[in-house]
């Protein structure tokens, strides 16, 4: 006899062997309503801009409507564990960064995901070099004239960041390290003040990768950049290594991301239409004015890249000696 | 005239069709979202954004702008009407705009706003467009020390605030600065009083935090009182202020223009620091400081007239250093950006096009700006003529969307709720919530910039009188705290020869 429980059994299991089916149907014809882009901060800054100019050419590619959301917190950490747990429907991505999939699991205590197992990378899609200036305070030319600076008045140089475990700060908790050389850390609330007090010459130095139209008008004088290659954005500035400080390179990243478990022809559809469209180059172009480099490539460059730089990160937190909190 | 000459150059791209357009297309946006409590220009100007990217980029500026200086009109609609306030700035007008609606003199408060909106807009363009340079250098005069001062002086000088006492007054300022606390602290990283919740790692969200002390504790307390009729006494026809109104208006107006003009220019410091100063320095010159909350009409126009005026000015540090004072700002900065065009004191020779291309759209958009909302008044004031027993639950859910829309966070619809209670609870005591919402938005500044510049000069306190602009602003204060000192202990002189009476609470 077909009673109400069984009857009921039967409809989900029947509903599941549907929706078991309609996921085979979903993947091949994925996207079949819009697609959300969850960016993990505020409006105004690079992360937001990125999204949202992908977001243009991705929804012509796809054929459905691609909307950015800002779910700022926690150092984007909110967003991030929102998008791990998200269904793996390829209709839920995350634009994440450096701090999102880098530095936040050696800064955060409670953190709700694992950057690298809960997440399916689609594409890497920016490098931004960082650039090594000095504000009017402390006249050096050089980066090697900046380490005899800090050596000669010691407890003099500081230095200015986005705050506590910015990609800034360990980029200059690193430098300190290879130059062998002090500097007092100035956190501030985001790279807007940090520049700021860079310019009122306030404070003595920074490593930021905003500060180059600062760099370009002359208010700051940038003494080397990051990367491992010269930035098209400052092609007179030499790296890093170029200017002494061997084997040190830094660059700061964003990436766009699913949830885990993602079928892979979604990711697949994903990272070409992606990809493609960071190779524009009237798109390269416009980011190269903004010192941001598109990088693109494989879902598993991407993977592997994520692995050294959490490798990297952790032992530059650790050097810093940055608390989890 | 030099000067003559650039605005044709402004007027020869902001009076063209497509001009025209786009700075009419961003200011009425602008006007309908600054409306929504919560919302308001940020989002829409994101959204608009990759839209920017394809048009030229002196258009997409006056667009963008457009939304942004048009919101600033749309935010004292609600704070008057509906004591909502959606952003800090409007905070301040709630605290005599919604006692002029209840006195039935909605309609008289957003015509004076609107016009001072537009005095204040007119002086910060003024400056934008004739001293953008060399203001450019004063954004740059204030660090840490500076700050750190400036806060002090707003914090002492508006102790006063929200017409009670002075030590309800001040023990809300100190419960604000307290709950301004919680979240992470920017100079070690660690969290405090967040138990472990992540939305309210940064910290309490100020939105929510206003618009339930204001608004929702408003909604509470008039549904208690179980009225289902609208405010009685009502007029739906817009009247023109009276020749007293218009007398008492001039002066705030100036002087809200001239303080928000300034504080607008100053990144750390912007259109929130200048109408709390605004409100408090009318405070100070009134003869009747007493009456502040009770419908004073200076206390709305002076704060709105800063408001403006800085919302203009922050274009000069934006432009000029490519230091954006507010998210808004910082989104503009991208769209001029992305078009390769780099902010500098000399953008306004190398881009002269650009430049008095958006001065003039500023005088064009509040322009119409100041023709369109005159007449929306009477539209806005007829909202109270719903009864509240439909009005109520409507403000309810705007709030929630308001809310929710600003970190697209659920948890910010609670956080809304309990601060109603709230301020429904302080309501009952008679703790005035004011100083309250002041204390919160300056904590993190007061302290930040303390600890900063203790870092800074590696732990002397003397930084703070050595730097005279700080020394200034300290010397300020103390004054302050005299004379109120002096004007408590002649009130307890006279109040013992007199004939004793309860002390007013």
């Amino acid at each position: 006899m077909l009673t109400r429980r069984r009857f009921q059994f039967l409809a989900m299991a029947a509903a599941m062997i549907g929706s078991l089916s309609m996921g085979a149907a979903h993947a091949a014809d994925w996207p079949t309503k819009p697609v959300h882009i969850i960016v993990p901060y505020s409006p105004g800054g690079n992360t937001d801009l990125i999204a949202r100019s992908l977001a243009k050419p991705l929804s012509e590619k796809l054929g459905q409507p691609v909307v950015v959301e800002n779910k700022p917190g926690a150092g984007g950490t909110i967003a991030a564990s929102q998008v791990a747990k998200a269904d793996p429907d390829g209709y839920t991505l995350l634009l994440g960064d450096i701090a999102t999939h880098g530095v936040d699991p050696f800064v955060y205590g409670n953190l709700k995901y694992d950057p690298q197992k809960d997440f399916q990378p689609i594409a890497q899609i920016t490098s931004i070099p960082l650039v090594l200036a000095v504000g009017p305070k402390v006249k050096v030319d050089t980066v090697k004239g900046l380490i005899q600076y800090a050596k000669d008045n010691p407890g003099q140089l500081d230095y200015a960041s986005a705050g506590i475990g910015s990609a800034q700060q360990l980029a200059f908790e690193y430098f300190k390290a290879k130059a062998g050389i002090d500097a007092v850390h100035i956190p501030f609330n985001g790279s807007t003040p940090a520049r700021t007090a860079i310019m009122s010459g306030e404070v003595g130095a920074i490593i930021d990768g905003t500060i180059v139209p600062n760099v370009k008008e002359g208010d700051l004088k940038a003494l080397a950049v990051t990367g491992d290659k010269r930035t098209p954005a400052l092609p007179d500035v030499p790296t890093m290594q170029e200017a002494g400080v061997d084997g040190y390179t830094f660059t700061s990243w964003h990436g766009l991301f699913a949830p885990a478990g993602t079928d892979k022809a979604i990711v697949q559809k994903l990272n070409k239409a992606v990809d493609a469209i960071l190779g524009q180059p009237e798109f390269v172009k416009q980011f190269q004015k903004l010192n941001i480099n598109l990088v693109g490539g494989s879902p598993e460059d991407f993977s592997q890249f994520i692995a050294q730089e959490s490798d990297k990160l952790g032992k530059l937190v650790k050097q810093a000696g940055i608390k989890k909190r | 005239m030099e000067l003559l000459n650039h605005l044709a150059v402004g007027a020869s791209v902001a009076l063209t069709w497509n001009g025209l357009f786009y700075c009419f297309i961003g200011v009425t946006l602008g006007m309908f979202v600054g409306v929504l409590p919560g919302v308001g220009p940020l989002p829409a100007i994101a959204m608009l954004l990759p839209v920017t990217f394809y048009l030229d980029p002196i258009q997409a500026m006056i667009m963008l702008s457009g939304v942004y200086y048009g919101g600033q009109y749309g935010g004292k609609t609600a704070s008057i009407l509906l004591n909502l306030p959606g952003t800090a700035p409007a905070a301040v007008t709630c605290l005599d705009g919604y006692p002029m609606a209840k006195q039935g003199r909605a309609d008289i408060a957003l015509f004076v706003t609107t016009i001072s909106s537009f005095v204040g807009s007119l002086l910060g363009i003024i400056l934008v467009g004739g001293f953008a340079p060399l203001l450019a250098k004063f954004a740059l005069s204030f660090g840490a020390a500076e700050y750190f001062s400036l806060v002090v002086l707003a914090l002492i000088g508006a102790s006063a605030m929200g017409g009670s006492s002075f030590a309800r007054s001040l023990s809300m300022v100190f419960f604000g600065l307290l709950l301004g606390i919680v979240g992470e602290d920017v100079t070690s990283g660690r969290e405090r009083f967040t138990f472990g919740i992540p939305q309210i790692a940064d910290r309490l969200d100020l939105v929510a935090v206003a618009m339930g002390l204001f608004g929702v504790a408003e909604v509470i307390s008039t549904a208690r009182k179980s009225r289902v009729h609208a405010a009685e006494g009502f007029s739906y026809k817009v009247r023109l202020p009276s020749r007293e109104d218009m007398r008492r208006t001039w002066k705030p107006t100036l002087r809200g223009a001239g303080m928000g003009a300034i504080c607008g220019i100053l990144p750390g410091a912007g259109a929130t620091m200048a109408s709390f100063l605004a409100y408090a320095v009318e405070r100070w010159v009134s003869k009747t400081p007493e009456k502040f909350g009770t419908g004073m009409i200076e206390g709305v126009t002076a704060p709105e007239a800063a408001d403006n005026a800085a919302a203009q000015s922050s274009f000069i540090p934006t432009l000029t250093l490519g230091i954006p004072g507010s998210a808004v700002m910082a989104v503009m900065l991208g769209a001029l950006m992305i078009h390769g065009i780099t902010p500098t004191p000399r953008l306004i020779t190398d881009n002269a096009e650009l430049f008095w291309g958006l001065v003039v759209s500023f005088l064009l958009g509040n322009a119409i700006l100041l023709v369109f909302n005159i007449p929306m008044i009477g539209i806005w004031v007829r909202l109270l003529q719903i009864p509240y027993t439909i009005l109520y639950p409507i403000i309810l859910a705007f709030i929630c969307i308001g809310v929710y829309s600003i970190n697209s966070s659920v948890f910010d619809i609670y956080l809304v709720l309990l601060f109603g209670l709230m301020g429904y609870g302080m309501r009952l005591l008679h703790l005035p919530p004011a100083p309250l919402i002041l204390g919160f938005i300056l904590s993190p500044m007061l302290e930040q910039n303390f600890r900063r510049a203790m870092l800074l000069s590696r732990g002397s306190f003397e930084v703070f009188v050595e730097r005279p602009i700080s020394a200034a602003f300290l010397a300020a204060s103390a004054l302050i705290v005299l004379a109120v000192l002096a004007a408590t202990v002649r009130r307890a002189l006279r109040n013992r020869k007199s004939i004793r009476k309860p002390v007013e609470v």
